[in-house]
């Protein structure tokens, strides 16, 4: 564990901009089991009522717009939870105001031009800047970084395999969600590439800096096939710096939760199981087998949204460095390539579209 | 009943894993060196290494009632095209994961009399294979088990191909699409993995080595809970001899050479054009 669990400071104040989903299941549940280190002091949303819905428990304040939270002093921390498409014009903002962190969840830009925009904006502005992909923070991911990466070895494959329950289920296993959010299935009428570009940025990301980390981290992608997995996942074979790897994701109302990432040598073998999202089920277990030996690394209690938060305090208190913007933005660049590659090929070859009989 | 005669192509890679296998069905099989002259059935196993097409011709004309072919090696399509042609003895083809009872098992857990749940998104199998494994061979092995476990697939969209393995776009029969890819690496011990993710119902099964009498372990995932399939403790390497058994008493009728031969065109189609149709 960090030393921020046992830092005497005042907590530092969260500000939320945008009251959907993840702001209520993923992060405000994650903060009511850091009490100590973290106050939620304003949410905002457009829909100003729906931010006043979610304020309300937390003893909060709702606005409407991102001025009114940025100019308010009590915000030490913004979190950006808004649609996609807002993200790196509001990290910019962020920046710009001087905030002590900016959480801002995957992708923090929709291009790698907007991208570049907000990295040169924290860059300057000397602001930290932590992506919510919580895997990367996840104890059992850093533990294999700290532990085992030399006796990886030369890893040929990696697989990153995500069989979920829908949404809903596992947000209302998390929270109370304020009723009436649209579906997950996206809106009739959204082209299927585009469909699967969203579903690597939203799902797959979680998962592509592990990957990029292990299948080396300048190296060139080629997608090699995709398809779009319906009502969302995708199943994409890509090739990354003469590396396979397969990402492949799909729910069902019948799943057991399974989130994997495997990494295969001639002579190793690592295997992340990740627990699920939105719950805090403690970290991912990871399992090396290598030279005939199998070591496993239990289960932390604390899993990867609970770690992201825990280093925002720590980078704040000056006990941990922030990440360095340029590979947040290598991390970005590398999904983004996939995405676009993969919708390409969908673009190509739109018979890959997998629709679900019923 | 006295024990079925089984007589060995050739004394060679394949002697050993046939005996030790036989050793575990004494009242079912007898390794013998030649033929019985007396007119009782008898059973060949056939090497399946280099030029196997030819001597199965052969073999097939000394009247076996059946034909075991181990672990064949990738042939041209053409070089057995006379096979099918000719009258001969029923083929079962040994190969390192088809005879898994697990492929059996897989319809057993349906519940609605069907092996893949209702509303398929994802089909994907997926093997690990010792450093050293055949790609060409490892990819018609495969297309057997899949054959065997969900139907034959009808064609190859697309495949990667490397010294890592194998990622390949299949589509069965049926129009069902499926991804099969296998990963060479002696980190952990052969398997091969289905994954079939359903609208409301998830099928999650694993086998051994063909030599491992491990169990393969079938379930199925819904909204009610897990059914796994009874864990049966033997390989597939005696589970395909006991198929031997049954079909030289008449019990089974099968023949598995017209499936095997498509597999191993299909796979032969690949490997031919990446350098790796021959060991």
């Amino acid at each position: 564990m960090t030393s921020s669990s046992t830092t005497a400071t005042r907590p530092l104040g969260v500000g939320f901009l945008g009251a959907g989903p993840a702001t209520q299941t993923i992060h405000l549940p994650t903060l009511a089991r850091l009490g100590g280190l973290f106050r939620v002091v304003s949410v905002m949303d457009v829909d100003l009522g729906l931010a006043q819905e979610v304020a309300r428990p937390a003893s909060a304040k709702a606005v409407a717009t991102q001025d009114e939270l940025l100019a308010d002093p009590e915000v030490d921390c913004v979190v950006v939870c808004s649609p996609n498409s807002l993200h790196s014009a509001q990290v910019i903002a962020a920046s710009e105001r001087g905030v002590k962190a900016i959480l801002c969840e995957k992708p923090f830009a929709t291009s790698a031009a907007e991208g570049r925009a907000a990295v040169a904006a924290v860059t300057s502005s000397g602001v930290p800047l932590v992506v919510g992909a919580m895997h990367v923070f996840d104890p059992a991911w850093e533990g294999v970084r700290e532990r085992w990466w030399p006796e990886l070895g030369d890893i040929h494959t990696v697989r990153s395999t995500v069989i979920l329950p829908p949404n809903a289920a596992s947000e209302n296993a998390a929270s109370e969600p304020v009723p009436g959010r649209p579906p997950m299935a996206p809106p009739a009428g959204v082209p299927d590439p585009t469909r699967l570009r969203n579903s690597i940025l939203s799902l797959a990301i979680h998962d592509l800096p592990l990957i990029r980390a292990l299948a080396g981290p300048d190296a060139a992608v080629t997608v090699r096939s995709a398809a779009l997995v319906a009502p969302f996942g995708y199943v994409v074979d890509a090739q990354v710096g003469g590396r396979s790897v397969l990402l492949m994701a799909s729910f069902s109302a019948g799943a057991r939760p399974s989130w994997t990432v495997e990494a295969y040598g001639p002579a190793s073998a690592l295997t992340l199981a990740f627990t699920p999202s939105y719950v805090h089920a403690g970290s991912a277990v990871a399992t090396l087998t290598s030279r005939g030996l199998v070591r496993t690394l239990p289960a932390d209690p604390v899993n990867g949204y609970e770690a992201e938060w825990r280093a925002i305090a720590d980078i704040v208190a000056g006990r941990r460095p922030a990440p360095d913007p340029n590979d947040l933005l290598a991390d970005l660049t590398f999904a983004i390539e996939i995405a676009d590659q993969a919708a390409r090929f969908l673009e190509s070859e739109p018979a890959m579209t997998t629709e679900v009989a019923r | 009943m006295s024990p079925i005669d089984v007589v060995l192509d050739a004394p060679g890679r394949w002697s050993e894993p046939v005996r030790a296998t036989l050793g575990s069905l004494p009242r079912s099989f007898a390794v013998v060196p030649d033929a019985p002259a007396d007119g009782r059935p008898w059973v060949a196993a056939l090497d399946g290494g280099s030029g196997w097409a030819v001597r199965a011709l052969e073999i097939a004309a000394r009247g076996p009632a059946c034909v075991v072919l181990l672990h064949p090696e990738l042939q041209d399509p053409a070089s057995l095209a006379g096979l099918l042609r000719v009258g001969r003895a029923p083929f079962v083809v040994q190969t390192h994961w088809s005879g898994s009872p697990g492929a059996a098992a897989l319809a057993s857990v349906g519940g609605d009399g069907r092996t893949l749940p209702a509303g398929l998104r994802v089909l994907d199998s997926r093997l690990v294979v010792p450093v050293g494994s055949h790609l060409g061979a490892t990819f018609a092995g495969q297309l057997a088990l899949l054959r065997a476990c969900v139907g034959p697939v009808a064609h190859v969209r697309g495949v990667s191909w490397g010294a890592w393995g194998y990622c390949a776009r299949v589509v069965l029969a049926d129009g069902t699409a499926a991804t099969a890819s296998a990963v060479i690496s002696d980190a952990e011990a052969p398997s091969a993995r289905l994954l079939a993710v359903g609208a409301a119902a998830v099928l999650e099964a694993s086998a051994p080595w063909w030599t491992s009498a491990a169990p393969a372990v079938v379930t199925r995932l819904d909204a009610r809970g897990a059914t796994t399939a009874p864990e049966v403790y033997e390989s597939a390497a005696r589970a395909t001899w006991r198929r031997v058994r049954d079909l030289v008493a008449g019990e089974q009728p099968g023949d598995d050479l017209a499936g095997w031969i498509d597999d191993q065109a299909a796979a032969f189609a690949v490997a031919s054009t990446r350098g790796s149709v021959t060991s």
